[in-house]
This record gives C-alpha cells, structure tokens and sequence, in this order.
C-alpha cells in the first residue's frame, strides 16, 4: 500500500508540466519582477502594488492564491482518474491531495519570502540566524503567509468537490464565475481595488485580533480544519460516475 | 481466503433509476468467473461497488471478511481493469508505476507480454487503437499478479489472432498462479471455453449464479417440426423459440436428466445441447 505522501508527491508529479509552467509565471516571475525590477504595469497596478505599503506583497499572494486555485481546479479531474486506475481510497485521496496542496503552498510561502528578502536588500549580507530568526520575521511570514495558502486551499477543496457534484450546466456556469472575477479585474484594470479591499480584510482581522499573528494563524488554520471537514463529506460522496456524467 | 461476498447491495442512481436491486452473490476464490448480462443489466455498476469506485445505496461487499469500502487494505488486492481506464504515462513507465501500487508487478513478464502482443512499450499509453488499448489493459492486469483480477470487457476491439492469443495467456497465467478473475463481457461464444463459474444479471437481479456445467446442464435444445416440438414441450419450461418454416427450435428449461428421450424419438425431435450464448441470450430476454 502506497501511502499518503507518496501519492501526493505522484499528483504533483502527474501534474507537474503546468504545475511548473504556472509556478513560474504565478509566482517566481512576479515576485521578482515587483520586487527586484520594481515594474509597474500600468498607473493603477503601480499606486496599488508600490505606493500603498505591503502592496508588494499583496499583489504576489493574491497570484498566489490564484495560482493554488487553478491547480485545485485543473488537476481534480485529471487526479480522480489516478485514484480510479490505482485503486486508491477517497480517504487516501483526498489525504494525499491535501498534502499536495500543502506541499505547494510551504514552497509558495518560501519561495515568495526568500526573494522579497534577499530581493529588498540586495546589498546586505545576511547570516542565517538573522535570515531566519533576525528583524525581518522571516519564519513567522512564512508561517503566516503559510497558513493562509492552507486556507485557500482548502476552500478551493471545498469548492472544486461541490463543483463536481453539481451535473446541471446553468448552476456551474454560475459557480465559475466568481473565481475568474479577478481575472476580470485585471484585465479591466481595477486590480488595485481587489489588493486593496484584502489589505483592508487583512487589516481588519489584524486590529481585532490585536496584532497577534499568531492568533491569526490558528483562525485561518480552524478555518482550513472546517472546509478540509466539508470538503471530505463531498469527496466521501463522490463516485466516479459523478465526475464523468 | 478472498471469498468475495455480496450482501444486499442496492444502487440507485438519481431517485428512480434502480440499476442494482438487493443483489446477494458470493464469489469462490481462484477461478475464472463471468459476468454476463445485457447492457444496462447492471454489470459494470456491480464491479464499481465491489472495487468502491462507486458506493452503494445499500448493502455491503466483503473480500474475506472485510469490508471493501474505504478499505485500502482489501482493495491493494483487487485489481480493476475498466474499458475507459487510461494512465498518463509511456507504457513502461505505467509498468513501473504499477510496480510502486502492486508490489508484485512483474515488469519483466509484462515486456515480454508487450513484445509478444507486439506493443510498443515506449508509445503513449494514451495514443493508441482501442484493441491495442485493451491488450495493453489485459497485459498490465496479468503481469499485476493481484490476487484479484476483475477485466471490464478485456478483448473490446481487438482482432481475433490476438483475442485468441489472449484468451490462451489469461488461461496460462492462471494455471501458474491461481487467482480469482472475474470477467465481464458480451463475447460470452469467445468466452464460454475460458470462465468456470457464470452470474447472469438481468434488470439489476442476479438470475443465474452457478458453474458452467451446471447451468448448461440445466438447458437443452430441441428441434423438430413445429407441432410435434409444441406437443413435446407441454407441461414443460421452454424459452428462445426459433420457427425457420415448418420447423422449430427451442431451449427447454429443464435438467438434461430429465429429458424425455423416448417421447422425442417418438415425435422425430433432435435433442441437442444448448451454448452458453444462446442460454444467457434467452435468461436475458425480456
């Protein structure tokens, strides 16, 4: 029997061509383009992503996100037929998507703190306490930004297993639509309203949480406990005949 | 022993659609079975459930005892081999795959399977004809050396040199390592000299659940001139009935021992025995 985090790391590995292609665009490329060129698309990316403070970051978590939610998305399907032809368990499944999910988002979180550090002060030299434990909070950043990859992850989880138990065209039709606004937005070239409406949410929680991050780790992380929750009751439903017809 | 148990397994589809109906069955280790029934009888819904691909509304299926639902531990036992199964990968990189899920997948007697079947192992597994595929499907199923073989239509599209060839392997790795396979088909003809046991389903209800022998001993044609075969079958079970001009053929439902030898030499009425084909084809009549 093939455990859980074999058959994760097997998804990555089935889906690894895009899954490399859009972690390249997604999230290496971006962050590094915002933080070492400081590039500006156009006047409304630049006064969202480089005037407001922690735009930056914004900007490359909400591709982040987007980047998690496609693959969430995308790779469901093409995963369902692994299980199927593998004889693997639902509860094995969706274990192993998971860690998948969780996997990617660690290397999101790392990958994204590690090059707004170095990238933000080319000309300091680090030692690695002060890497990891020094001033710039780099393991409470990755945890935090972590935690809320976790998160979304799991609600795209959640949203792609109830998707895939909808069969009537009108009502996932509907159900794709919300996602992809963001995309709208870009294109529309009010993207600097949607940084800005999470930096207020971010905001919020953080005044009522006191500042506490750690406080809102574990309030993203029950949340991520909750829709992993829900999100098995689908998957625990779900047959092959759903997928497919 | 993987004595595989059906007990009152219902499937409904939706709210109305009944495509399995209190299905009680039980399936004796290392041997051949078929599985045979119209289409929409039932059959692939039954193997979905038996390999949880799909959950039943009611009732449960045992493999030695133990649930097979959610049960990764029976289920590394079973392998499934559907007629729309497709793996990502180059061919013998889907052999060493399977090497990592089934532990006792023997890669070199599935190269030497490909070599024979003349499949090219470094060919996309997903750019191939369907007999191909289903040769394919067939190879990895044997070189598996799961304990359970359950084949979805093994031989769809594939050309009657190869078929046979097939047929004559599946016998061959089953006599060196017993297992219990269960094959589900429409070519029961083809089939017919390969399977030991046989379950006809019909409308979701198992209708016939016994060895071959048994079932074909349990049938016999007659022919004969129309009013000397009605008056044989009178008071008799019969089934299938045939008229080609003024004469007649039916399946008489009755135990080969019970035949009336003399009554039929009387009426000038050949006596015969059944195939299996034209037996399932009359049991499933609606």
């Amino acid at each position: 029997m093939r455990n859980s985090f074999k058959i994760a790391i097997d998804i990555l590995y089935l889906n690894r061509a895009w899954t490399l292609i859009g972690y390249f665009f997604l999230v290496i490329s971006p962050m590094v383009a915002l933080v070492y060129l400081d590039m500006g698309v156009s006047n409304a990316y630049r006064d969202a992503v480089f005037v407001v403070e922690g735009g930056k970051e914004y900007f490359a978590e909400v591709l982040s996100i987007w980047f998690l939610l496609l693959f969430t998305f995308f790779s469901f399907g093409t995963n369902i037929d692994f299980m199927r032809v593998f004889n693997v368990t639902r509860k094995k499944f969706f274990a192993s998507y998971m860690i998948s999910l969780g996997i990617l988002s660690l290397l999101i979180a790392l990958t994204q703190k590690i090059i707004n550090t170095v990238f933000a002060s080319p000309n300091f030299v680090y030692s690695m306490y002060e890497f990891i434990y020094g001033d710039y909070f780099f393991v409470t950043s990755v945890v935090w930004l972590f935690s809320l990859l976790v998160l979304a992850s799991s609600l795209f989880c959640l949203y792609t297993s109830i998707f895939s138990g909808v069969k009537d065209p009108i009502v996932r039709l509907f159900m794709v639509v919300p996602p992809f606004l963001p995309l709208v937005l870009i294109f529309s070239g009010d993207f600097s309203s949607v940084i800005l409406f999470i930096m207020q949410v971010r905001t919020f929680s953080e005044n009522r949480l006191a500042g506490n991050p750690y406080l809102m780790v574990s309030l993203f992380l029950i949340s991520a406990t909750i829709c992993l929750f829900a999100s098995h009751s689908f998957v625990k439903k779900l047959s092959i005949d759903i997928w497919q017809h | 022993m993987n004595i595989i148990k059906i007990k009152d397994i219902t499937k409904i589809y939706g709210k109305k659609t009944k495509a399995l109906d209190n299905v009680n069955l039980t399936i004796e280790p290392n041997k051949i079975h078929g599985l045979l029934g119209r289409n929409g009888a039932g059959k692939t819904t039954l193997l979905n459930i038996m390999t949880n691909k799909i959950l039943p509304t009611n009732g449960d299926v045992t493999i030695g005892g133990e649930t097979v639902i959610e049960n990764d531990k029976v289920l590394s036992k079973i392998l499934y081999i559907m007629v729309d199964s497709t793996f990502p990968w180059k061919i013998h990189k889907v052999f060493r795959r399977m090497s990592e899920f089934y532990p006792e997948f023997d890669i070199e007697y599935a190269n030497s399977l490909a070599e024979k079947f003349e499949i090219n192992i470094s060919k996309d597994s997903k750019g191939m004809s369907t007999g191909e595929a289903s040769i394919f499907r067939a190879i990895v199923a044997l070189a598996s050396n799961a304990e359970i073989l359950l084949l979805d239509e093994p031989v769809l599209g594939v050309d009657p040199n190869h078929r046979e060839m097939l047929y004559k392997e599946i016998i061959k790795n089953y006599s060196e390592k017993p297992k219990t396979i269960i094959i589900s088909t429409h070519l029961i003809k083809e089939v017919a000299t390969v399977i030991e046991e046989v379950t006809i389903i019909k409308n979701g209800e198992i209708i016939r659940n016994q060895s071959v022998d048994t079932l074909l001993a349990s049938a016999y044609a007659i022919s004969g001139r129309a009013e000397d075969v009605d008056e044989y079958l009178t008071n008799r079970k019969y089934t299938s009935i045939e008229v080609i001009g003024e004469s007649k053929t039916v399946i008489v439902l009755e135990d080969v021992k019970d035949k009336d030898v003399k009554l039929a030499s009387k009426l000038s009425i050949q006596i015969g025995d059944v195939e299996l084909q034209k037996l399932c084809m009359s049991l499933t009549e609606n």
